[in-house]
């Protein structure tokens, strides 16, 4: 492997700015984010410096050499198993004394690791000095301060990346008592644990579990785990925070020989950020500021304008007179077979139906979502979003923790299912793909449902009470119902910072691209099966077939397509009825009823697939079977009592 | 000096930690890696909706179950 690409690892905690740093090297760019959970899968680049090439992996978040969550684990897993050339311990300069306990984990682990202080320039708005040759000197690692978002120190990075010496670091020796357990474990290892013996010994009197998973394997593993009980025995504190907290120690007496404070004039800058980030995270203030953002950035920014204004234009000013005609004269110019002519720009063509929802209808709506979500990352707000709602998630079975995937959501389900996987226990996992799949409406469904109901204030409401009623009726029902307790709340409240437009455009612009390219093909393969199904006969005996049912909850025969097609993606289904209610064929309260049925209806296919490969195909197919009954018994529902009651505005 | 829980203080008040209490060797651990350690000085900034502590530069979102397990001294007005 070594004579192909010099293998670099970027590991640190959430919020560093790793990604950034992982762009400047490899000079392409996947997202940066503010919160856990954006790096889903694991990002690899490559460069080339004096001649040689680099590959630089980039891993999710982890806080500790101990895994919490799956990703963490996938970031341990790389480290013990890809055996990387060069490490490069990423940490927020300001945060120094708590983040260097990874670095000396990583140290005692003896991997070959640079230590990179990031965002100098907060740091040194709070006064901070660090003597960076000192701080190489006590670690005897290589140590680079780097400020990704100025572009500064970063060339020094990449040089020091190139340069990269095996050097043998300091040793840091905790307390005798710990370091004999230490010694008199690491005698009895005899497997490879892809860790020297020094630190797998301490992650076992640690009581990491993948460690003590293998370790089970290990003849000696009775007297291993005798030395673990007499040393955890008479003591106030855990094992785990004891060694915590005695490496804290070693840091603090390297910090105080390193990093001074010097007295200054605080900017008014920063006193306006203090005060906003107050005013974001206390209750009073808060809740009104959530709404606020939530009603500018969701409502009128991609509710109004994407899917309002934006899809108005491209689809009614571009596709349909314009493009639309184009592509028909053309193509009944050049191809003289009429079932080629209707495959491309038939009823179902793939030009004016699959390509035109896609680029008209769903791409400005999600683009408009991804847009105000980069904004809502970069700025450090979503974890402010967390605190104010974990008190109302704890009802459903979460912590607030649940926010960013369930916000997500609202962009789009796959991407959400997927970052799923940040939440901590199995349970939590469970109940939020459970919770995406039947309540959250996509970016693309909620702009088309918002779309098609906005001229009737009556109707939105109904709507919006008829999905949140869902939403908290089952959120509390299945978190009863599942076995299982809630995990504490823990999350980190970064500092509010002025996004970059250049990176929430980029940020934005990266996902766009992911999403269209993930959802044409599937929209150009469902409009060849509509077009197939149309001329076989089999979609009028499918849509024949269905509609019963639809006239059990109200709805005409011609929204049976659109069920239908939503099973594709939901966001086509929701396409498809757009173009009904725009044709005039749909009452106010047929429109609420379909909406209804729609939000709650199975999840795309792209999120049906991740489903099943995140929680098994038995637990996938068992949420769909459940939410296709709970769509349709709700639907029916609402039908009946809205013509009970008679609503007289609808 | 009294240890006592860190629930028990009110923003504004300031503490050193003593000891993190826990039945969940997750939950210990998920304290610990943000630095709230035996001996490290807290401030206690916020306590609704969560408990918000600021602890060196990081500010620290917990919820009441998991500021429960964390047992301080407070300081003495006056003294530091």
């Amino acid at each position: 492997m070594r004579h192909t690409a010099i293998k670099v690892l970027l590991i640190g905690s959430p919020n560093v700015g790793k990604s950034a740093i992982f762009n400047y090297l490899t000079s392409s760019y996947v997202a940066v984010s503010n919160y856990p959970g954006t790096t889903v899968d694991i990002a690899t680049g490559h460069f080339k410096f004096a001649g040689r090439r680099f590959e630089v992996i980039d891993t999710p978040g982890m806080y500790s050499l101990i895994p919490l969550t799956d990703e963490e684990k996938v970031t341990r897993l790389l480290l013990s198993r890809q055996v990387p050339d060069v490490v490069i311990h990423v940490v927020d300069a300001k945060n120094i004394r708590r983040m260097m306990n990874m670095t000396l984990q990583l140290i005692d682990a003896e991997v070959p690791v640079i230590l990179n202080l990031n965002i100098m320039d907060e740091a040194l708005h709070r006064g901070m000095l660090i003597d960076v040759i000192m701080l190489e000197k006590l670690l005897g690692i290589p140590v680079i301060a780097t400020s990704a978002i100025h572009k500064t120190g970063l060339g020094v990075l990449r040089q020091a990346i190139s340069q990269y010496q095996r050097v043998k670091p300091a040793i840091f020796k905790l307390s005798d008592e710990i370091e004999q357990a230490v010694q008199r474990i690491s005698n009895r290892l005899v497997d490879s644990y892809g860790l020297n013996k020094r630190l797998a010994a301490l992650l076992l009197l640690q009581g990491d579990t993948m460690m003590m998973t293998m370790a089970q394997q290990e003849a000696a593993w009775p007297e291993i785990a005798a030395v673990t009980t007499q040393l955890a025995a008479n003591k106030k504190n855990s094992l785990e925070a004891l060694i915590a907290a005695e490496r804290q120690a070693v840091v603090d007496k390297i910090a105080d020989q390193t990093v001074r404070y010097a007295r200054f004039e605080r900017h008014n800058m920063n006193r306006l950020a203090g005060w906003l980030g107050k005013i974001t995270r206390e209750p009073l203030t808060g809740v009104p500021i959530l709404c606020f953002v939530l009603y500018f950035g969701l409502y009128q920014f991609v509710g109004k304008f994407g899917a309002g204004y934006l899809v108005d234009y491209i689809n009614n000013s571009l596709f349909i007179p314009v493009l639309n005609p184009l592509a028909i004269g053309v193509i009944h110019d050049f191809i003289p077979w009429e079932w080629l002519q209707s495959l491309l720009v038939g009823e179902y063509g793939i030009v004016t139906m699959g390509v035109r929802y896609a680029a008209a209808i769903i791409l400005p709506i999600v683009g408009t979502f991804f847009l105000v979500f980069a904004v809502l990352e970069d700025t450090g707000y979503l974890p402010r979003l967390a605190m104010l709602v974990d008190s109302v998630f704890r009802c459903f079975g979460f912590n607030g923790r649940a926010v960013i995937p369930l916000t997500l959501g609202l962009g789009c389900g796959t991407m959400a299912v997927m970052v799923t996987r940040t939440l901590e226990s199995k349970r939590e996992r469970l109940l939020a793909t459970f919770l995406l799949s039947l309540t959250i409406p996509c970016s693309a469904q909620l702009g088309v449902v918002l779309a098609l109901l906005s001229h009737n204030p009556v109707a939105v409401t109904i709507w919006i009470v008829y999905i949140l009623a869902i939403f908290v009726s089952i959120g509390w029902l299945s978190a009863k119902f599942v076995p299982g307790s809630r995990s504490a709340f823990y999350m980190e409240i970064p500092p509010l910072r002025l996004p970059l437009a250049g990176n929430v455009i980029k940020k934005a612009y990266s996902r766009m691209v992911w999403y269209f390219v993930e959802i044409l093909p599937v929209f150009i393969v469902t409009s060849a099966l509509l077009w197939a199904g149309d001329h076989s006969g089999l979609l009028a005996a499918l849509v024949h077939y269905l509609e019963p049912g639809m006239a059990f909850i109200g709805l005409p025969s011609a929204t049976a397509q659109a069920f239908i097609l939503g099973f594709f993606r939901r966001d086509y289904g929701a396409a498809g009825l757009y173009d009904l209610a725009m044709a005039g064929k749909l009452t106010d309260v047929q429109l609420v009823v379909a909406a209804v049925a729609l939000t709650l209806f199975v999840p795309c296919i792209a999120q049906f697939s991740v489903m099943i490969k995140e929680r098994g195909f038995a637990t996938a197919l068992l949420m769909v079977v459940m939410i296709v009954v709970i769509a349709f018994c709700s639907a029916a529902l609402v039908h009946h009592v809205l013509s009970l009651v008679n609503v007289p505005i609808l | 000096m009294t240890a006592q829980s860190v629930v028990t203080l009110r923003a504004g008040e300031k503490a050193r930690i003593v000891s993190i209490n826990g039945q969940h060797a997750g939950n210990v651990r998920k304290l610990t890696i943000f630095g709230l350690l035996p001996g490290m000085e807290i401030e206690v900034v916020q306590t609704c909706p969560v408990y918000v502590l600021n602890i060196d530069n990081t500010q620290l979102a917990l919820d009441r179950e998991a500021a429960r397990a964390i047992i301080v001294t407070k300081f003495q007005p006056g003294r530091k």
